[in-house]
């Protein structure tokens, strides 16, 4: 239960981002799921501002998709790049 | 011979063309039904027999090329086309080449559209992950300077053609055939050794939609050019008045700037 | 009876056989009256869809169509196709202009006669497409926009939607045809002296809608392949999965869907501005602000085609932009709207059954006009997007706009094109019916709409029955006074007074004697326009010799 909390702590509705105008968030949903496979490849898994990535989408992107999208990483034909 | 009936009026106090009734519209739209009618019933496994589809075809190019032996009559022979005719003919030809620039717009707005923002399913990036785009600087290239060259050597021809220099201007207009035929082989080769298709994802998709636009164009541009090397070899055409020439010769420049477009962008930016 | 002066009607068909002057036909007014026919025709089968489906609506619960949702699709489609693309475009574009454009500017055919035959011939195979989808397999359910994963293979996976696509292929193609035809006519084959700023105003408007049709045409031609491809070639244009996107294919066709409604009315405005300025026996107000009025819609109506769009998700700057825009072309419209009452204000008026119709085109279109920059808020859009208020807005503008104003120009013209005259008390009946009826059927509309009724289903819930059933009556009464129309022009063709016939009382009522006085040398106050001066119906080919102004 302690972890269930802390989660709804840190997903909240996220703000405007001003590159991605449209009211469809699809590519920003993407666009933070990317990202945070990108930083923690580029920094690890405990640098701090990851999270701000992994939160985000978390927060905009469909659990179905992400369950997609971890499915094609592990068999490594995730459309964007090599993760 | 139909033409042995074509006769023109004696006397006319306008400049302009009272065209005689003529069979071809209808004709040719039954052409054009059938032929539709045939593909909608192939594309659904309704019939699988390709000869009406091709006996519509014939039909379509028969007509057209009946349609256009009455225009040539008309323009040659009864002298149907006046200064003010041949004006009209051009300017209806421009505007014909506005639709054609439209429809180019068209597919451009969708290459453009799918390429300025990939969409997710494709990964955000523009060609998608393992479409290996074609080298620009390779085959392209050289068909982009043939077909620049084709420009120069229409020039030549029409030129040529003022100039009342009758060997120069076929000679020019043969080249100009020659480098629209291999321009369409070269496309051909290109079309066949390419890694990806018309169905593999919407680059195949965008690509092909636009270099096959292009490429029929071309195929058709060729043909008219041969007609007009056929008319050049009869004598119709003069050093004054060649306004099939012209319209022909619009087509092919209007070609040349679709495919520099074409190539910039397909070829050279979107890869 | 006179039924001896249509066996002698001797203008476009004399001395050829009739398989030459009808099939083969390379003469503009024997191309305008076969239109006419045709879109008579094709508005005759778009009425009855509409009537069946008010019929279905009349009240909740299914009445006739028994639960059959892929049935209603279908008639509501095939009514949007016939009533656009086989009743107004050639009726405006093909049998007005085709009459009027070379007798109003004093030449003697179109610039390219056998094209102008094609254009009309391909209309034939089109509409047989569009009759043969609805017939076939489970017919073409997705409205006349063909809204991609609708139209998919998934969704539609018979032939009719296929054949639905080439109907409207050929039916563009119809138009391009007709449109280059009628712009080089009008450049090329002007009389002499007969500059730019003297055209007529329904040339004008004629020049105007062919740009349009030139420009817009092409882009639905690239969209249908493209979405032709996607369902049999296997593309992704259009499919999601593919990387494609629908959302390519609704900024496409609204490129051309938006230009295409003022293809419907541009033409109507033209046909008012004529006939305003003969029974009001004033020349027009602002003759040269109608003209820029009319270019300047055209232009804004390439501008302003994501309006359709303000429900899929765009940004909101793009949203901003497309209100902004579309307000805008309130600013033209309402500058024309404002010239024709300039126009009647002071006039000495004529209450003929053409003004009757033209001032009751100004009323609705006005109306429907309104309501139309209500729409444009993208804010309000939100609302009202996909609601009954959308579909009373269109009808006020097409139903009540273009088609009074199509009427006006039969009331107007047939007199001219077949030298025979109508029965004015009958004809004035025709529009009261018909004001009465199409109002009944439309009012409604906005406030089912604004209670929140979507469009394009065939049911609701029974709060809106009352405003329903209404509608449904009011449909019944315009077909009334559809089928007085057709007694009407019967009545002409039989028992119709021609030129000759003066001694009648009744034939100085109409209208068109008077505007030839109007024209007559004598007058100084040349308001009308070349067609009247030569005899009615026109003799083949109009002008033996190019007049000089």
């Amino acid at each position: 239960m302690a972890d269930e909390a802390e989660l709804r702590a840190k997903l909240h509705t996220f703000g405007n981002d001003a590159r991605f105008p449209d009211q469809n968030q699809t590519h920003r949903c993407f666009q933070n799921y990317v990202d945070y496979f990108r930083c923690v490849k580029a920094k690890g898994e405990d640098f701090a501002p990851c999270k701000e990535f992994w939160s985000t989408y978390q927060s905009l992107c469909p659990v179905s998709w992400v369950e997609k999208w971890d499915e094609e990483r592990s068999k490594g034909n995730f459309p964007a790049f090599d993760l | 011979m139909m033409q042995k009936n074509m006769k023109t009026n004696l006397y006319q106090s306008n400049p302009f063309h009272l065209v005689k009734p003529s069979p071809w519209p209808m004709y040719l739209v039954f052409g054009l039904f059938g032929f539709l009618l045939n593909l909608t019933m192939m594309m659904h496994n309704i019939t699988d027999n390709y000869m009406m589809l091709l006996i519509n075809v014939i039909t379509l190019i028969y007509i057209g090329l009946l349609w256009s032996r009455d225009i040539m009559g008309e323009a040659t022979y009864l002298g149907e086309h006046t200064s003010k005719v041949s004006e009209g003919l051009n300017m209806g030809f421009l505007l014909f080449l506005m639709t054609e620039l439209m429809w180019f717009f068209g597919m451009f707005w969708a290459y453009f559209y799918s390429a300025l923002t990939p969409s997710v399913e494709i990964g955000e990036i523009w060609p998608p992950m393992s479409i290996m785009p074609m080298q620009a600087t390779d085959l392209p290239l050289f068909n982009t300077l043939m077909l620049l060259m084709s420009g120069a050597t229409m020039t030549y021809s029409h030129h040529a053609l003022m100039a009342r220099n009758r060997f120069n201007s076929m000679f020019g207009l043969f080249l100009t055939m020659l480098l629209g035929f291999l321009f369409i082989i070269c496309q051909y080769f290109e079309y066949y050794y390419c890694s990806y298709t018309l169905a593999d994802s919407v680059y195949g998709s965008v690509f092909f939609m636009l270099t096959g636009l292009h490429g029929m164009h071309v195929m058709t541009g060729t043909l008219l050019l041969c007609l007009n090397f056929y008319r050049l070899y009869n004598y119709q055409l003069t050093s004054e008045k060649h306004t099939g020439f012209n319209t022909s010769i619009l087509l092919w420049h209007f070609l040349d700037v679709a495919w520099l477009f074409v190539y910039i962008v397909c070829y050279y930016w979107g890869v | 009876m006179n039924i001896n002066l249509i066996n002698n009607y001797v203008g476009p068909t004399k001395g050829y056989h009739w398989v030459e002057s009808w099939l083969f036909s390379t003469n503009c007014q024997n191309m305008s009256i076969l239109y006419g026919m045709f879109s008579l025709f094709s508005g005759l089968v778009g009425l009855s869809l509409s009537v069946l489906m008010r019929i279905e609506l009349s009240s909740p619960n299914p009445q006739m169509l028994m639960h059959n949702g892929q049935l209603w699709n279908v008639l509501m489609t095939a009514h949007a196709l016939f009533m656009v693309f086989y009743l107004v475009m050639p009726m405006t574009m093909g049998a007005l202009a085709n009459y009027l454009v070379p007798l109003q500017m004093g030449s003697n055919d179109t610039a390219f006669p056998r094209m102008n035959n094609l254009a009309f011939v391909v209309l034939l195979p089109s509409m047989l497409f569009a009759v043969l989808s609805c017939l076939i397999d489970e017919g073409p359910g997705s409205g006349w926009t063909l809204y991609p994963p609708l139209t998919s293979l998934q969704s539609h996976s018979g032939s009719s939607m296929d054949m639905a696509m080439f109907a409207l292929h050929l039916s563009g193609l119809s138009s391009i045809f007709g449109a280059i035809n009628l712009m080089v006519t009008i450049i090329n084959m002007r009389a002499n002296g007969m500059d730019y700023s003297k055209l007529p105003l329904f040339v004008w408007s004629v020049l105007m809608t062919a740009v349009l049709m030139m420009l817009a045409l092409p882009v639905l031609a690239a969209g249908l392949t493209m979405l032709l491809m996607d369902r049999n070639f296997n593309t992704s244009f259009f499919v999601v999965s593919g990387g494609g996107d629908p959302l390519l294919y609704e900024h496409i066709f609204w490129f051309f869907g938006h230009p295409e409604v003022y293809i419907l009315i541009v033409p109507v405005f033209g046909v008012v501005s004529q006939i305003v300025q003969v029974y009001a026996k004033k020349p027009m107000f602002g003759k040269m602000g109608m003209i820029y009025a009319m270019a300047s819609i055209g232009f804004l109506g390439f501008c302003v085609w994501s309006h359709h769009m303000f429900t899929v998700g765009l940004d909101a700057d793009s949203r901003a932009y497309f209100s902004g825009a579309s307000l805008m072309i309130a600013m033209p419209t309402g500058s024309k709207m404002f010239s024709w009452t300039a126009t009647i204000y002071g006039g000495t008026l004529r209450w003929t059954t053409p003004l009757l119709y033209a001032v009751g085109f100004m009323v609705l279109f006005t109306m429907g006009g309104v309501t139309g920059v209500v729409m444009a808020n993208s804010s309000l859009d939100i609302m009202f997007h996909d609601t009954y208020y959308v579909v009373a807005h269109f009808h006020y503008v097409l139903s009540l706009g273009v088609v009074f104003g199509v009427f006006a120009a039969y009331y107007f013209w047939s007199p001219k094109m077949f030298g025979l005259y109508y029965n004015e008390t009958l004809a004035q009946m025709q529009f009261w019916i018909l004001f009465i009826g199409s109002n009944t059927t439309f009012m409604p509309l906005h406030f089912l709409g604004l209670q929140g009724l979507p469009r394009r289903y065939p049911n609701y819930p029974d709060a809106y029955y009352g405003w329903n059933l209404m509608a449904s009556f009011g449909s019944i009464i315009s077909t009334i006074s559809i089928v007085l129309f057709f007694y009407i022009m019967y009545d002409q063709f039989v028992n119709g007074l021609n030129n000759n016939q003066k001694a009648s009382p009744r034939a100085t009522d109409p209208d068109f004697t008077e505007s030839n006085i109007i024209f007559n040398k004598y007058n100084s106050n040349r308001t009308s326009s070349l067609e009247w001066a030569s005899e009615n119906p026109a003799p083949l080919h109009s002008y033996n010799s190019t007049p000089i102004m």
